[in-house]
C-alpha cells in the first residue's frame, strides 16, 4: 500500500476514534447531570426554603459529573489535532482503540457519579441540617466512581503515544491494540456504575441513621471498603489491556 | 501487504476474544459488588449495632460475586498466553 493512502486511512481512523470518544462519552454524563437537576428541582418544590443550598449542591455534583466528558473531549481533540501525520497503520488502530476506551469509560463514569449527586440533592431537601456530611460523602463517592475513568484515560494515552509505529505490524498487532481499548473501556463501565450505586446508598444510610453525625465515619469506611472491592474488576481490565498493548513488538 | 496466514487469524481472534472477555466480564461484578456495598451501607444506617456482621456478610457476598470477574480474567490470560495459533 502506498504511503499517502496509509496516512489518509490513519487520519480517518483517528476521526472515527474521536467521534466515538466524544459521541458515546457524552451520553452518560448528559443523562447523569439531568438526574441531579431533576432531583434538585423536586427537592426545591418540596422545600423552597433550602433552594439556595440545593442549587449549590446541584452545581457541585454536576461539576464533578462533567469531568468524564472533559477527558473524552481532550482525547478527541488530541486525536484530531495533536497526533500529526501517521506513518504506520497500527497508529490508526491505536487511535480507534483510544477513542473506544475513553468513550465507554466516560459513558459509565457519568452515570456512576450522578447517582450520589442526585441522592445528595434529595437528602438535603429532606434533612437540610446534614448538608455537610452529605456533600462530603457525595464528593468522595464521585471521586471513587471516576477511578476507572483515569484507567481509561491512561490506556487511551498509551494507545495514542506509546504504541511503537512499526510498519511491519500485521493483523495480530492491529487487533491487539483495538482489543486493549475495548477491554479497558467496557471494563470500566461496571465498577464506575457500581461505585456510584454504593455511594448513593451510603448517603441514604446516613439519612436512616438515628444519630447521623456519629454514623458518618463508620458509613464512609464501609462504603470505601465496598467500593474498593468493586474496583477490582477494573484493575483486571487495566492489566489485560496493558498486556495486550505489550503484544506489539518494537 | 502480504496475505494473512491462518495462524495469524487465530492469534488475532484470540487477542480480540481476550479483550472482549475481560471488558464485558468486568461489567457484572462491578455493578453487583457496588450494589451489595450500597445495601450494606443502608442496612448499617438503619441498624448500626450490627455493623460488624453486615460488613462481613457484604465481603463474603462480594467475594462470591467477584468469581465471574476472575473467570473472565483467567480466560483472557489463557487466550493471550496459551492460544498460539
Amino acid at each position: 500500500m502506498d504511503q499517502i493512502a496509509v496516512a489518509l486511512l490513519i487520519k480517518a481512523m483517528y476521526g472515527i476514534g474521536a467521534a466515538f470518544a466524544v459521541g458515546f462519552g457524552a451520553v452518560g454524563p448528559g443523562i447523569g447531570m439531568g438526574m441531579s437537576a431533576a432531583s434538585a428541582v423536586e427537592g426545591m418544590g418540596r422545600q423552597p426554603k433550602v433552594s439556595s443550598d440545593l442549587f449549590r449542591i446541584m452545581l457541585i455534583g454536576q461539576g464533578a459529573t462533567s469531568t468524564p466528558p472533559t477527558f473524552a473531549l481532550v482525547v478527541g481533540i488530541l486525536l484530531l489535532f495533536g497526533t500529526g501525520e501517521g506513518t504506520a497503520l497500527i497508529q490508526g488502530f491505536g487511535g480507534l482503540g483510544a477513542g473506544i476506551s475513553i468513550g465507554a469509560a466516560s459513558f459509565a463514569s457519568g452515570v456512576g457519579s450522578a447517582y450520589p449527586a442526585a441522592q445528595a440533592c434529595e437528602a438535603i431537601a429532606r434533612q437540610p441540617h446534614l448538608r455537610r456530611p452529605f456533600t462530603t460523602l457525595m464528593l468522595i463517592g464521585q471521586a471513587i466512581s471516576q477511578t476507572p475513568l483515569i484507567f481509561g484515560l491512561l490506556v487511551s494515552f498509551m494507545l495514542i503515544f506509546a504504541v511503537p509505529a512499526t510498519p511491519d505490524a500485521g493483523l495480530v498487532e492491529y487487533v491487539a491494540v483495538l482489543s486493549a481499548g475495548i477491554c479497558m473501556g467496557f471494563g470500566a463501565m461496571g465498577p464506575s456504575v457500581g461505585s456510584g450505586m454504593a455511594a448513593e446508598s451510603a448517603i441514604r444510610g446516613i439519612r436512616y441513621h438515628r444519630q447521623p453525625e456519629a454514623g458518618v465515619g463508620l458509613l464512609t469506611r464501609v462504603m470505601l471498603l465496598g467500593q474498593a472491592v468493586a474496583q477490582s474488576t477494573s484493575i483486571y481490565a487495566l492489566v489485560i489491556a496493558l498486556v495486550l498493548i505489550m503484544q506489539v513488538k518494537r | 501487504m502480504e496475505a494473512i496466514t491462518g495462524a495469524e487469524l487465530v492469534r488475532a481472534a484470540a487477542l480480540l476474544g481476550a479483550g472482549l472477555s475481560m471488558g464485558f466480564g468486568a461489567i457484572g461484578p462491578g455493578v453487583g459488588e457496588g450494589f451489595a456495598a450500597g445495601k450494606a451501607c443502608e442496612a448499617i444506617g438503619r441498624n448500626p449495632d450490627q455493623a460488624g456482621l453486615l460488613t462481613r456478610t457484604m465481603l463474603v457476598g462480594q467475594a462470591v460475586s467477584e468469581s465471574t470477574g476472575i473467570y473472565s480474567l483467567v480466560i483472557a490470560l489463557l487466550l493471550i498466553f496459551v492460544v498460539k495459533g
